[in-house]
This record gives C-alpha cells, structure tokens and sequence, in this order.
C-alpha cells in the first residue's frame, strides 16, 4: 500500500503540511500550492457536511457501532531483517520498538473515513483537538468478488488508521514539542519530514 | 562541652554559623568564656591555611601529630577505600581548643572549634564528629538544590539551622 | 453511570497510565528536572523584581503554552476517547495525564454540588522538592503555577473551558497542595463537527 500524498489540515481547515511521495511527485506536478490549500479546505468542509448527512439512524445506534481498529503490527515499521542488522533507531519520546502497540479507539465518527475510488484510495484520521491527517494511497480495491472487497476495505482501512496515528505521533513528538513552532501554521520542520519520510518508505 | 561550627566559602567568605550550647548541667562550661566567644571567628579562620594545605596533600602526614586520623584528607586518599575522605578529623588546636575539619568536593569548608571541658585531654569523638559533618554536608547539599539559594551567599533558611541544631545535639556532645 | 461501572472504567484509566507510564514514554533525570523548573521560576523573580502577582502570570502562561503543546502527544500515546462527563474527565487527568507526565497520581477531591469542579490534591510535587520560599513569596507566589497553565491548554484544546487555579501549597506553610479546577462550559462550537 504505497502511500502517494500526506496531508494535515488544522481545525479551522487551513492546510498545514503537505509532501507528495515516489512517482506522485511526477504526477501531481501540475497542481500548485494554492490547489493543494482549496484540496485542503474542500476536504475539510466534506468532512464536515458528511457528518451532518449521516443516516440519523446510524446516529441514534451510534454505541452499538464498533468503533474499535486493532492493532496492525509493523506498520510504518523498518522490517524484521533490516533491524537486525542495524541498531533501530530511536522513535523520539516513545519507547519500545513501536509507536503503540494495542487497539485504539477511532475518533473519527463522521461517517467519512475512507474514500476509495478507480484511481486512488484516501484515508482520513481526526485527532479530538480537530486536526486531521489524510493519506492518500495508490493502491486500488479490488473489484471481483463483494465478499472480498468487503474483507480487503476492513483491512486497508486498519491499515489506514494505524499509519495516521503513527504519524500522529510523530507529529506529537517533532512538531508540537518544536518550541519554534507556532500553532496552526504550516509545518516546516526538516526532522518531521526526514521521519515521515522514513515512514511512507517503509509502508511501500 | 560547646561547639561553635562555620561554614566558610571558597573565598573564605562565611556562609553559615553556629554555637552548639549543651543542654547538659553536669558539665561546667556549657558556653564559651564571653571573651573567647568573640574570638571564635578568628580561631576558625586562623586554621584555614591549615585546611588548605591539608586539601592538597598526597601522601598522609601522621608524624606531626596534629591530624588525628591519619588517613584523614581530601586527595590524599584517592586511594584509600573508605569513602569518607572528606573528613579531615582534628586538624589544630588553641589553647586547649581542638578544632576539625572538613572539606567538600567544592572546597567548602565545615570547620568546628569543640571547646574547653572541664577535662581538657578529653579526645574527639571521631566517629561521631564524622557523622555530624556528613549529615551537614547532606543539608548543604539539599540548600544548593534550593533555586532561590545563590551559591555561596550566607545561609538564612530557619530550616536549615534548625536541622544542623538538631543533628549538633544528636551527635555532639 | 452506575457505580460499578464507574469503579471499572476508573481501573482500566489507572492501568492503562501505569501501562503508558512504564512501557511508552522515555524517563529523564527527576533533579535536573526540578533544578531547570527552579531555576526558571528564580530567574523569573528576578527579571520580573519580585513582583510575585506578574511572576505567577507567566507561570502561567509558560504552561498554557506546554498545555496546548502537549495534550496532542497525551492524546496520540493514549488514544483515550473523548470523554463522556466531567467526573471521567477528572479521572483521566489524575490517573493517565499526572501519571504519564509525572508518575504522580492527584486525589481528586471536594466535587462541587453542580459536579462542575474538583480538587487535586498533590502529594509529593516534584516540582518543589528541595524547594523552600523566600519569606517575602510566601504569601503571593504559586510557585507551581505552571501546573494551572497547563491545565488550562490542554483542557481548551478538547473544547473545556475550564479555570484552574492553585488554593493552597504545602510551601506556603499550607497543609497539602490543592489545584481546583472548575469547568465553565464545554465549547459545543468547537467540536470538530465530524465528530457531532
């Protein structure tokens, strides 16, 4: 799954980090920073009257929704082999050798989570303080059999959600506890963009 | 039998004094003779040089006959195992007056004069001498942690003093 | 909520920030610490003349800054979701946020009749040890006043209005060290709508 494009849009929907990976980078050449900020604000106003149409029955049985994601191991993660080989390097203020490493709960209650398409899949994770980090995947669901499609939507989507924390993470770690920083504004930090870098690469 | 104690600075300014009285009646002289009390001071300052030279010494000077522990001293027990090398035990007298010593790592100096008791061969306690200064060092310790104590202003702190009364009366005699 | 729904949940919060404690956050020295706090507020006395009533101020706002800074990094160790009433809210900052950040977990006590604020009472606040007040702040100044800004940010940032403030502190001579926090309203505007 690789991914092809990171956005992070801050609660008043104003684009606050951008980074097109691989290929992507080719493709998306036409598109200017001004789209990026109009993709940004489009998305979160979406989100936003998403959450609005939602089936007011799926509302009303909202405890009964599971909205637990497991686990997934290793996401975003150096592989087994290459670890062993060279000393993993640290995750910034988090110990161990992964970010998290049980269930969480998924604050993102919209409806929207995922918008898969011929060309492309997009994820969305939302933080309780409003942020929201969106990925854009190349990777296509397969189409034959619904069952399938189904399991694969379910898998992609924890997939999805497990890479977004983890950048959450980083973010927690490399943007707010830069002290240069100012809120809301874009992200221009060098460290916050080798680690995401690393990351995306590592999801390929 | 009373003790006056001074913490003196590197630049031998004083940071913190004291005059331990016994409470016990049974000793004649629980205070220092007025005239003496104001000379104090002087006494312990006169002894620094001692301290100092002391401080700096390699190797043990037990033939003088005036460091009552001979492995006593700062450097001069790099290698000694016990750890308590900071203590250097008795290191002049006046008059009958012993006064010790001790050093910290920083060079401060705790200096104590033990006054006159009415048997004046009396010895030292080393060992609990020892203890005292230690546990002094301790509070010190924990007054420089205090971030509204500068380093090597007087100490003010009620706190403080009372504590090192506190251990004066438990240690010393 | 019932009770012993209540007492469940309350275990899970205390052993998920035992949990975080331990496993997920890398340790520094506790006395450089303190000593770095120290000497901030100290140096604060003096650029600021000892005028206690600003120092607290800035206290104050240093740790609304910390605040809104680090509830995200609360947020992506803990994934805690959002909570359902101000009594779990009070959990969760005593048993998960003081526990992760300081390994200290505040008694919460002295609920108001509205349910609209509570007490933590801290015992063994690292921030002061070794720490005696000069006389002339024993009466004005909150040396750990940087807990309320803290507080206060990082409640704003989950749309809780809140005001926190200091009641009493062991080194003012008080006999324990009170932080009350009070809830004003829950800011329904700011909700990011998607969450509704």
């Amino acid at each position: 799954m690789a991914i092809e494009t990171l956005l992070i849009v801050n609660k008043s929907g104003g684009l606050i980090y951008h980074r097109n990976f691989g290929e992507a980078c080719e493709k998306r050449k036409k598109l200017t920073s001004n789209d990026y900020l109009i993709i940004a604000s489009t998305l979160h106003s979406i989100l936003a009257i998403s959450g609005q149409i939602t089936p007011r029955a799926l509302k009303l049985n909202q405890d009964d929704i599971d909205y637990t994601i497991p686990y997934v191991p290793g996401v975003g993660m150096p592989s087994s082999d290459s670890s062993n080989n060279s000393k993993m390097s640290k995750l910034g203020s988090f110990k161990g050798d992964d970010y998290f490493k049980e269930s969480f709960t998924s604050w993102n209650k919209s409806g929207l989570r995922q918008l898969s398409t011929d060309q492309f899949t997009m994820f969305v994770y939302q933080t309780l303080t409003g942020l929201k980090f969106i990925a854009i995947s190349s990777s296509v669901l397969p189409k034959n059999n619904e069952m399938e499609t189904s399991k694969n939507l379910n898998l992609a989507n924890q997939i999805g959600d497990n890479f977004l924390r983890k950048i959450y993470c980083i973010y927690s770690d490399y943007v707010m506890k830069d002290p240069l920083y100012s809120l809301e504004m874009p992200i221009k930090s060098e460290n916050f963009d080798k680690k995401v870098q690393e990351m995306v690469y590592n999801v390929q | 039998m009373p003790q006056y104690f001074a913490i003196i600075g590197k630049t031998d300014n004083p940071v913190y004094e004291a005059q331990f009285i016994s409470t016990q009646k049974k000793d004649g002289t629980q205070e220092f003779p007025s005239d003496l009390k104001e000379l104090n001071p002087f006494i312990l300052h006169a002894s620094l040089d001692i301290v100092e030279d002391l401080q700096w010494q390699m190797s043990p000077i037990s033939s003088e006959g005036n460091v009552s522990v001979s492995r006593g001293g700062f450097l001069r027990s790099k290698n000694a195992s016990t750890a308590d090398n900071c203590y250097l035990g008795k290191i002049d007298h006046f008059y009958g007056l012993a006064i010790t010593a001790y050093i910290t790592y920083s060079g401060m100096k705790f200096v104590m004069i033990h006054g006159t008791s009415t048997n004046t061969n009396e010895a030292i306690d080393d060992n609990n001498c020892r203890i005292f200064y230690q546990e002094v060092h301790e509070l010190y310790i924990k007054t420089l942690m205090n971030p509204f104590y500068n380093a090597s202003e007087p100490i003010t702190s009620p706190i403080f003093d009372l504590r090192v009364r506190q251990l004066a009366k438990k240690y010393l005699k | 909520m019932s009770s012993s729904a209540g007492q469940q949940q309350i275990k899970t919060l205390k052993v998920l920030g035992e949990d975080v404690w331990k496993n997920k956050v890398e340790k520094i020295n506790s006395e450089l610490f303190t000593l770095t706090y120290g000497t901030i507020v100290s140096q604060l006395c003096q650029d600021y003349d000892r005028d206690f009533e600003k120092i607290n101020d800035e206290l104050y706002k240093m740790g609304y800054n910390i605040g809104v800074r680090i509830i995200e990094d609360f947020l992506a160790r803990t994934a805690l979701p959002r909570c359902t009433d101000f009594n779990t809210t009070s959990e969760v900052i005593s048993k998960v946020a003081f526990k992760v950040f300081l390994n200290l977990t505040p008694t919460i006590a002295n609920w108001s009749q509205s349910n609209d604020a509570f007490s933590l009472i801290i015992s063994d606040n690292p921030l002061s040890d070794f720490v005696e007040l000069p006389i002339d702040a024993m009466k004005s100044l909150w040396y750990s006043n940087v807990y309320c800004g803290v507080l206060k940010g990082a409640l704003e940032m989950v749309q809780l209005d809140c005001d926190v403030s200091f009641v009493s502190d062991i080194l003012r001579g008080d006999n324990q060290t009170e932080l009350r926090i009070k809830l004003n309203k829950v800011l329904k505007d700011e909700i990011p709508v998607i969450e509704d």
